[in-house]
């Protein structure tokens, strides 16, 4: 137990000194893992803090401002052809590309945004839903530019001499991006804005008594929300090197509702959570499907299948996700001979 | 010169007049009272002051402005303040977190400074806090500070609404139906606050009642409203006489003859 003598240590993201130096610890053993575990633990270590970015950005709209979106993955592979068009097509470095296709997703997000300021709830989930369908025919039907149905290469980025072409090296640039990711929505969310967007979410009507500028607010966390996962499909891209329609699906943009829904919805913690959860989940149902009848190691949709029973099962008993099952860990521990 | 004046202000949801030409004047520090029976359309005043509603006629100046100009979100800027019937807090976020918003106005800090929270964000930050302090001691809210909204007893969330309103450093306030849901000691506290947040913070407090001893003892003026129309305005002794006022609330004395 502490005591806080004065309002800048109330305002801390961690209450005690120390919690950071654990924090640094667990970047260490992120590390190590990565460059000394082989190759398997370094790509899942890339594709976690992938979906660490993209769930912060969803959580932002869905968990904090109380808006839905389905169209997610179209974000995503706006950054993701963004990026990968503006480097090989335009011969812009990786490094302004990458800003650049944020940048590019967060400015449709502002549009896609605007309905938002009418439409909540299903109907909000639908409007998204038709832009992640108009993206993907767009995509589709602009074989000169995105290279349709038959997908984009890209090439790993370069800094000086030094190619970040493995799993390894690329390592160190989606973990720094996660980093500043999550180190800003921490700051946003215990700053005016994240108030603001939680007041739209719990009443509007007291939003506005209170001088908060709905419209605003709803299209600036629509953008910020985009301009993340569009971050982190240009982060995608030059990942994995080639991008075809198929790596963004409305089944994407619905496992990435199931990650925060998982991981726990309003909670920046609950995202990470959500979203390790939900990137080893596919690598566990693919070792898993071994043991499973040959009549469902068939099957196809068996990934979707678990994704629903999943949310289905965190719905019913842990509505606060797993962030909330580690609150209540935690409290637990701290009371423990009670 | 008046500080809120409402002149002959009408509006109709579908074929019911909600207000039916009412005219209010409120003076730069006096306690006023909107009383009536159930559906006369005193909270509709709000409403429309709020610009939640667009009147079909009729004009709200405030301090000389006027208000049919602004947006909802824009009125709070003047210094107006508001809380609800049904109360509307945040109830997913600390009492602390719920009386910062009401600093939402006052806050100038970019994004960016936001994002990596240093320097202007974290002065202003700091800054109102110790304003939302002060409103907390104010209203004795000291154990709730860190405590989620939602999981207050009533009484107290009514408290907080009023302690978010008060943490705008508003000109007036206008309170819907505070006392409601309040205990008798509670109901008792709050009449004093009522003249404590005129006396000490200098706001003017508006009010729409329903508890007659708290309007009876706290108000200066007060408007009685009946069917959307202004039916009689006063002193409290005077409304207390006043045969019109008498008749909405108990019928007429004909009837009973």
């Amino acid at each position: 137990m502490y005591l806080r003598e004065s309002y800048s240590r109330d305002l801390r993201i961690f209450d005690e000194f120390h919690k950071w130096g654990w924090l640094a610890l667990l970047a260490i053993v992120l590390v190590v893992l990565s460059q000394a575990g082989g190759n398997y633990p370094a790509y899942m270590l890339n594709l976690i803090f992938i979906n660490v970015i993209i769930a912060v950005g969803l959580n932002l709209l869905t968990g904090f401002t109380g808006l839905m979106s389905l169209g997610h993955a179209a974000f995503m592979s706006i950054g993701a052809y963004a990026s990968v068009i503006l480097t090989t097509k335009l011969g812009i470095s990786f490094w302004l590309a990458l800003p650049l296709s944020g940048a590019m997703a967060g400015l449709i997000g502002f549009l896609v945004g605007l309905p938002s300021l009418r439409l909540t709830g299903i109907y909000l989930a639908l409007a998204t839903m038709a832009f992640e369908f108009i993206t993907d025919e767009i995509i589709l039907q602009w074989p000169a530019l995105t290279g349709g149905a038959g997908g984009l290469s890209a090439s790993p980025p370069v800094l000086g001499k030094f190619p970040f072409n493995s799993y390894q090296r690329y390592f160190f640039i989606t973990f720094t991006c996660m980093a500043i990711v999550l180190f800003s929505t921490k700051n946003l969310l215990r700053a005016d804005f994240g108030r603001a967007l939680m007041a739209i979410r719990d009443s509007q009507t007291a939003a506005e008594v209170m001088g908060i500028h709905p419209a605003r607010y709803k299209t600036l966390s629509f953008s910020l929300s985009a301009l993340y996962t569009g971050l982190a499909g240009g982060l995608y891209a030059h990942f994995i090197l080639f991008i075809s329609p198929d790596n963004f699906t409305l089944l994407h943009s619905i496992g990435f509702i199931v990650m925060i829904v998982v991981g726990g919805l309003g909670s920046v913690a609950g995202s990470v959570m959500g979203a390790v959860f939900l990137t080893i989940l596919p690598e566990a149902i693919t070792f898993g499907k071994d043991y499973l009848p040959l009549a469902l190691r068939k099957a196809a949709g068996l990934q979707a299948a678990v994704y629903g029973i999943v949310l289905i099962l965190f719905v019913i008993f842990e509505p606060r996700g797993l962030y909330g099952r580690w609150v209540k860990i935690k409290i637990w521990w701290r009371t423990f001979p009670l | 010169m008046a500080l809120l004046s409402i002149q002959d202000l009408k509006i109709s949801f579908g074929g019911i007049r909600a207000l039916d030409g009412v005219s209010l004047e409120v003076g730069e520090g006096e306690i006023f009272a909107i009383i009536g029976p159930n559906g006369a359309g005193k909270t509709t005043i709000f409403n429309c002051t709020n610009r939640f509603y667009t009147p079909d006629g009729g004009r709200i100046t405030f301090m000389g402005q006027d208000l049919l100009r602004l947006k909802a979100h824009e009125v709070a800027k003047l210094g107006i303040a508001r809380t609800f019937q049904n109360i509307e807090l945040f109830v997913n976020m600390t009492v602390m977190e719920n009386i910062l918003l009401g600093r939402h106005v006052f806050m100038k800090s970019g994004l960016l400074a936001q994002a990596l929270f240093y320097g202007k964000a974290l002065r202003e930050e700091i800054e109102h806090r110790r304003k939302a302090e002060e409103v907390i001691d104010f209203l004795n809210l000291q154990v709730h500070r860190d405590k989620r909204v939602g999981s207050l007893p009533y009484g107290v969330q009514k408290l907080v609404e009023l302690a978010r309103a008060l943490a705008l450093n508003p000109k007036i306030l206008l309170m819907d139906e505070v006392s409601s849901g309040m205990n008798l000691e509670e109901t008792q506290d709050l009449m004093i606050w009522i003249k404590d947040i005129r006396e000490d913070l200098g706001i003017t407090p508006v009010l729409v009642e329903h508890d007659m001893r708290l309007v009876m003892a706290v108000s200066d003026r007060i408007a009685v409203i009946d069917h959307g129309r202004k039916i009689a305005e006063g002193a409290p002794a005077e409304i207390q006489g006043d045969r019109e006022v008498v008749r909405a609330y108990l019928g007429d004395s004909d009837a009973f003859a």
